[in-house]
């Protein structure tokens, strides 16, 4: 059991060129790059609330290291949250996140274990209806046998960003941790946040 | 808070242990600082100059981050032990005005590492030129190695009772889990569930290892070493492409190993074969000689062999001899190396080889060195090199490199069921 802490870790994985900058960038900065400029921060930091006290929201992003077990490992062991990112213009990158998943679950530890640490599979760029390579319900489907959560986004369009990392952190059943401490007016109670989750 | 005060809130179990908490980061500023850096500013824009700078420092990279990586568990089980958010931690993050605690920035240096190569092939999308564009592929290439040589590191210090010294079995060079069934002659016995065994390829031997997951970390407990020197490697295996076979004494004992992906194999067997060959490259001399005058009797037992899959699977293997019952066990280990002899000793009897080739076989490059091809393509030899090895050039593209002799064939060629030496062939035909 990992010691209560003011930081919450938030670990990036996916293949190169997926997106996982664009996403961890539009979050955090609310802004979006349109050419591709290789990961070159590492981590990143927002400020949010947690059992009502304030607390460092903190996201490393692996770019890079996907083909290297493990030292991909030494992210995983301080992570609390993980988003695992595919392109859904390519079938490549989500089948290059599954060893991805099992080095998680090793590191992690059991199905019970696991089951209570927030996991979201993301398919990104959705909004690139004519290069699809994989649907929403194959992602889908793809989450359940991993036993984890699913969404799908896009960080060019701004859809479902702050809502995956809404719903991700509503995951953690440990403490009780959310975005409230942004900027008024962004997250319109969880009905909202509900609907877009299940918008496929 | 002066440093005095800061100085008091040190915790007990973390007094003296500065170099478990940090490895060797203080070495790695340096190294960046004084040399890496300096290097890189004198480049001036020169993108050739700049691959350089990464290719010629390809051991310290090497060094540095392995030592930093294989310490890194110690530091965090340092810091878990005396709890992250302890007062002294804390009020040198805030002295230090730090956005991020103290974890945050001990793993910086192990994403870093990971993200040179993703720079550098960032940089090959801009390149002027054809010299530099091989430059920047060979940093690139260094690079990727290094990550690879760091990763693999990271496992070896896992491995448990292992009696012998890891250090005297040479460089590691691949290692990967499997699942792996055994059969003796000595005692039939036959397992129908194979075992899961992690296995790590060095220089000299090859160690199976039992992975165990107590916690956070897996740990490799081992179970067997064979030496390369006594082992023979069957690169297909019947009914499963993803297997490939090692066995001792002319197989009285076989390890039949799979792979998680045809691609693992693949790079396990180039592996394995590349060792032996070097291998026999030492033991090369009189015993050649010998060799040959047997490999005229085996190669009529050989070429009634019809397996399928033959024409991929000669330069170091027998074929299964599963398929042939009739075969001298024996015969197999033996005629295992005949291939390269030949090739050899046309090397040497001064023949000329060149000529138009075949692939039979997807090759896959290993190193900057060699080419890959396709089964199928048509290659042109340039010259022949030792120990099996020929220099060629691709047909229709400006692609050159070394590949195994066993995996071509002379284009003037009718049939690819037997399995004798290429060369020999070759030579026939040039006649």
């Amino acid at each position: 059991m990992p010691e209560q802490s003011n930081d919450y870790r938030v670990v990036v994985f996916g293949a190169g060129g997926v997106g996982k900058s664009s996403l961890v960038l539009r979050f955090v900065k609310g802004t979006f790059r349109e050419s591709y400029i290789p990961t070159i921060e590492d981590t990143y930091r927002q400020v949010i609330s947690c059992n009502k006290n304030i607390c460092t929201l903190q996201i490393t992003d692996t770019t890079g290291s996907h083909q290297f077990p493990a030292m991909q490992r030494l992210s995983i062991s301080k992570g609390h949250a993980f988003i695992l990112v595919y392109s859904c213009t390519s079938r490549q990158s989500l089948e290059e996140l599954r060893p991805i998943w099992e080095v998680i679950r090793e590191t992690k530890g059991g199905a019970n274990e696991l089951a209570s640490i927030p996991i979201m599979l993301v398919g990104n760029k959705c909004d690139e209806t004519e290069n699809r390579e994989v649907s929403a319900a194959e992602g889908e489907a793809e989450a359940k046998s991993w036993g984890c959560h699913f969404m799908e986004t896009s960080a060019k369009t701004n859809h479902n960003v702050k809502e995956l990392f809404a719903e991700l952190l509503n995951l953690e059943k440990n403490r009780n941790i959310s975005l409230q401490l942004e900027k008024k007016g962004q997250l319109k109670g969880t009905r909202k946040l509900k609907e877009k989750c299940m918008v496929m | 808070m002066t440093k005095e005060d800061v100085k008091c809130l040190i915790p007990a179990g973390l007094d003296g242990k500065a170099d478990i908490l940090f490895g060797n980061l203080e070495e790695i500023c340096l190294f960046h600082r004084d040399e890496f850096l300096k290097d890189m500013e004198a480049c001036n824009f020169h993108i050739e100059l700049v691959a350089l700078c990464f290719t010629k420092r390809k051991d310290a990279f090497y060094k540095l981050y392995s030592q930093y990586c294989q310490n890194h568990p110690r530091s965090e089980s340092l810091r878990e032990l005396i709890g992250e958010n302890n007062a002294f931690f804390q009020s040198c993050q805030m002295k230090l005005g730090h956005k991020l605690p103290l974890a945050a920035y001990l793993l910086k240096p192990i994403q870093r590492v990971t993200k040179y190569q993703l720079l550098l092939k960032d940089l090959l999308h801009y390149r002027d030129n054809e010299k530099t564009s091989q430059d920047l592929q060979e940093a690139l290439d260094c690079m990727l190695v290094v990550l690879k040589c760091v990763n693999d590191s990271m496992h070896q210090i896992a491995i448990t009772g292992f009696r012998g010294n890891l250090t005297e079995q040479g460089e590691l060079l691949l290692q990967g889990s499997f699942s792996v069934w055994y059969e003796s002659k000595k005692d039939r016995l036959l397992r129908l569930k194979p075992m899961q065994r992690h296995l790590f390829l060095y220089q000299k031997a090859i160690l199976f290892c039992k992975k165990t997951a107590a916690h956070t970390k897996a740990t490799y407990q081992f179970k067997q070493c064979l030496k390369m020197s006594q082992v023979g490697l069957t690169e297909t295996v019947k009914g499963d492409s993803r297997k490939f076979e090692l066995w001792l004494q002319g197989r009285q004992e076989v390890y039949i190993i799979q792979a998680t992906t045809l691609e693992q194999k693949q790079s396990w067997v180039n592996e394995i074969k590349r060792v032996l060959l070097e291998q026999l490259q030492e033991l090369r001399g009189e015993k050649i000689r010998q060799y040959s005058a047997n490999f005229a009797k085996m190669r009529q037992a050989t070429s009634l062999d019809t397996t399928s899959q033959s024409s991929c699977n000669r330069s170091i293997s027998s074929d299964d001899t599963r398929s042939h019952p009739d075969e001298d066990s024996q015969a197999s280990s033996d005629y295992s190396n005949s291939d390269d002899e030949d090739s050899f000793m046309d090397h040497h009897s001064g023949k000329s080889l060149t000529g138009k080739y075949i692939a039979l076989a997807d090759y896959d490059a290993v190193g900057h060195s060699e080419v890959s091809m396709k089964e199928g393509d048509p290659v042109e030899l340039l010259k022949v090199g030792c120990a099996g090895w020929w220099y060629i050039k691709l047909a229709g593209s400006q692609s050159e490199g070394w590949v195994p002799a066993s995996y071509l064939e002379h284009s003037g060629r009718k049939s690819s069921r037997s399995c004798q030496s290429v060369s020999s062939q070759a030579s026939n035909n040039t006649e």
